[in-house]
């Protein structure tokens, strides 16, 4: 989406970039990013919680980011984040004695840190580009690597692009404590996931792109850290997305609409809308709205307790992320900018309920959570 | 480094280059400039017979003319520009020219500028895989708008590919700032007051261009009164605009667009396209007032 809808600044620099001296498509400046960010889960209701701690996630974020033209053919992108997990998680659900499910929950020991770096290398020519990327993210228990292809072509003045994309990713797992909870030792998945967009610039002030994706993922599939989780090893993952841009003249707003949806080989159907609005495009304060709204049916495995009366061959999971629900997220996002930096602020706060949710038949997962996310970075062009 | 200083005339206006490095691997690009500035005269100018454009008219309402890459972009860029104007910027809208000329001695009639209005409009403009046609007969295309300022940053951009990494293109006022200057500052740009001696304003400038648009430049005095040589494709009479309006932005051609258009609008829709354009501008109104907007 990198030809967005903005001032008319920002639309007539855009054409003038796909004028043929100009049109080199690598970028033309240096940008560095630093962001931090605080995601903090609500705690568990008490009457929730059979056994374990009340306190969920909490999650400190760094993250740096570094984008550059390298000669005059070639970019490159180096991203770095930190993350600090602290606080309980769901091992299990339990049917309590008035019929309700209840949380089994870890205590409040989880404390873990994970580090992530991607790097990518990216050739420009005139009307298409070639990229690859490498990344790994470890954590004590977890490490994953990665590597990816891009291809993007411009097509009838720049004014449609196709983007291809292709990657594999390997995670391997050894869960802490495995002797003592009788977990696995380790495990580890593939995943290979395909993509492809394309977008077009309906008008000078609109813009929309579509896209669609594949994922295959086999091996372990399941989560060790619940006392029972029984996944398929193979799934199946598709998404269909449509993104919208448009630039109103009214306060220089753009209106940025995207709608997603996910349906895989569990059986999980989900539908993703969301909106931004931003005020002042291309002024020297940014700001607006953004709402989300989701909604997803059951896997077709999901169990709203663990039974424990099946064999452990069986596929069941009671983890919340696979019930029925659905969520509301409601968020603010400012930029303020002062020539070559920039500040971002972001705040985001999420409720999931169970009766967003589709094809819902049973109760509410006592799992779901609400969170906010409040966020702060300054970026620097050069 | 030395800064080497070459001046030389191009479409019509005095140019100028200021590059940072060795006198003789200047030279030699300064040169190059010099003759890329003469060939988008040579393609563009609507006084040679041989240009597209001359081309292009002269087949007005009867075939279209096979264009090139460089030449059907400029021409959609164009586009772009007279979408967002409301089609107030108008390469069609040359042919005013034939009613408004210096020589005048009256205002034209209604009648006159009612018959030029007749072979206006960008939307009359037909461009397809075969080529570019002017549908009606008479039509004519001037790219003056547009070509000066993109030469300006097609220049600016062949310097950079040869290496340097600090220069000052001026194509008759349409100024690219490539770099630092050669005291490691941002090349200071002075903005011209039309009121008075001395700059305005200076711009400090890095990697960006600026373009400036002004009534007070070319204008015709009939009947003892002050005509703008900006004139409106709707009504066909000139605009009462800003004085001069300068705008930064990283490409002279941005710039140059969206300092043409405030100056098409009447004064107060000038000053609030300016406003909302999202680049910092220099405006001075018919009153001498001077304002300064989203300053870097």
């Amino acid at each position: 989406m990198a030809k967005s809808l903005k001032s008319p600044l920002a639309i007539l620099s855009s054409a003038a970039m796909s004028m043929p001296a100009l049109s080199a498509s690598q970028p033309s400046e240096t940008l560095v990013s630093v962001a931090t960010s605080i995601y903090q889960e609500g705690d568990a209701r008490s009457d929730a919680v059979a056994f374990g701690d009340q306190e969920r996630f909490e999650v400190k974020t760094n993250q740096f980011y570094l984008s550059s033209p390298i000669g005059r053919n070639w970019s490159g992108t180096v991203s770095y984040d930190n993350e600090a997990m602290s606080g309980a998680s769901p091992w299990g659900t339990i049917e309590g004695a008035d019929g309700d499910y209840q949380l089994i929950m870890s205590g409040a020991s989880i404390d873990d840190s994970r580090n992530g770096v991607d790097l990518s290398l990216t050739r420009h020519w005139r009307k298409q580009s070639i990229g690859v990327s490498v990344g790994y993210s470890g954590e004590h228990d977890y490490h994953a690597r990665s590597v990816g292809i891009t291809y993007e072509r411009d097509f009838l003045k720049k004014n449609t692009s196709l983007g291809l994309s292709a990657s594999y990713s390997t995670d391997d797992i050894t869960p802490t404590d495995a002797q003592l909870f009788q977990r696995l030792d380790s495990g580890s998945k593939h995943s290979r996931s395909y993509y492809v967009s394309i977008n077009q610039l309906l008008t000078p002030v609109a813009m929309i792109n579509l896209g669609l994706g594949l994922t295959r993922r086999d091996g372990y599939l399941s989560d060790p850290y619940k006392l029972r989780d029984v996944r398929p090893g193979k799934r199946l993952e598709r998404t269909f997305t449509a993104q919208y841009r448009h630039y109103f003249d009214w306060q220089s707003t753009t209106l940025a609409a995207n709608y997603r949806y996910f349906w895989d080989s569990y059986a999980i159907d989900a539908h993703t809308g969301d909106a931004q609005l931003t005020f002042g495009t291309g002024s020297r304060v940014e700001w607006g709205p953004t709402l989300r709204l989701y909604g997803q049916s059951a896997a077709d495995f999901y169990v709203p307790w663990d039974d424990y009366g099946l064999e452990d061959t069986i596929a069941q999971s009671s983890d919340h992320r696979l019930s029925s629900f659905g969520a509301v997220s409601l968020g603010l996002k400012a930029r303020f900018k002062m020539g070559p930096a920039h500040i971002v602020a972001r705040y985001q706060q999420y409720e999931s309920k169970k009766h967003l949710g589709l094809r819902s038949k049973t109760q509410a997962h006592p799992g779901l959570i609400r969170f906010k996310v409040v966020s702060l970075g300054a970026e620097y062009r050069f | 480094m030395r800064l080497n200083a070459y001046r030389f005339t191009a479409m019509g206006t005095p140019c100028e280059l200021k590059i940072v490095g060795s006198k003789r691997a200047a030279n030699e690009i300064a040169l190059r400039c010099q003759q890329e500035a003469q060939r988008f005269e040579a393609r563009y100018s609507r006084f040679i017979a041989t240009s597209i454009v001359s081309q292009i008219n002269a087949a007005a309402g009867k075939i279209a003319v096979p264009v090139d890459e460089e030449c059907a972009a400029i021409l959609e860029y164009a586009d772009i520009c007279w979408s967002l104007s409301d089609g107030l910027f108008d390469l069609t809208s040359g042919v005013l020219r034939r009613v408004w000329h210096r020589h005048r001695s009256a205002v034209p009639t209604r009648e006159e500028v009612e018959a030029c209005l007749a072979l206006i409009g960008w939307q009359k403009v037909r461009r397809t895989q075969e080529g570019v046609l002017l549908t009606q007969p008479g039509m004519e295309l001037d790219l003056g708008g547009v070509v000066k300022e993109y030469a300006a940053d097609a220049i600016a951009q062949l310097i950079k590919d040869a290496g340097f990494d600090s220069a000052v293109v001026n194509l008759g006022g349409d100024i690219y700032c490539l770099g630092f200057s050669p005291e490691g500052v941002p090349w200071r740009i002075g903005i011209v007051n039309p009121l008075a001696e001395g700059p305005l304003a200076e711009a400090p400038l890095v990697n960006r261009g600026v373009a400036t648009s002004g009534g007070y430049e070319r204008y015709r005095v009939i009947e003892g009164k002050r005509y703008s040589h900006l004139l409106n494709p709707h009504t066909g009479f000139p605009v009462k605009s800003l004085m001069s309006v300068s705008v930064m932005a990283e490409t002279v051609v941005a710039a140059g667009s969206i300092a043409t258009i405030a100056m098409l609008k009447e004064e107060a829709s000038g000053l609030a396209w300016l406003a909302s354009s999202g680049s910092a501008y220099v405006a001075m109104t018919q009153q001498g007032d001077t304002i300064v907007g989203n300053p870097e």
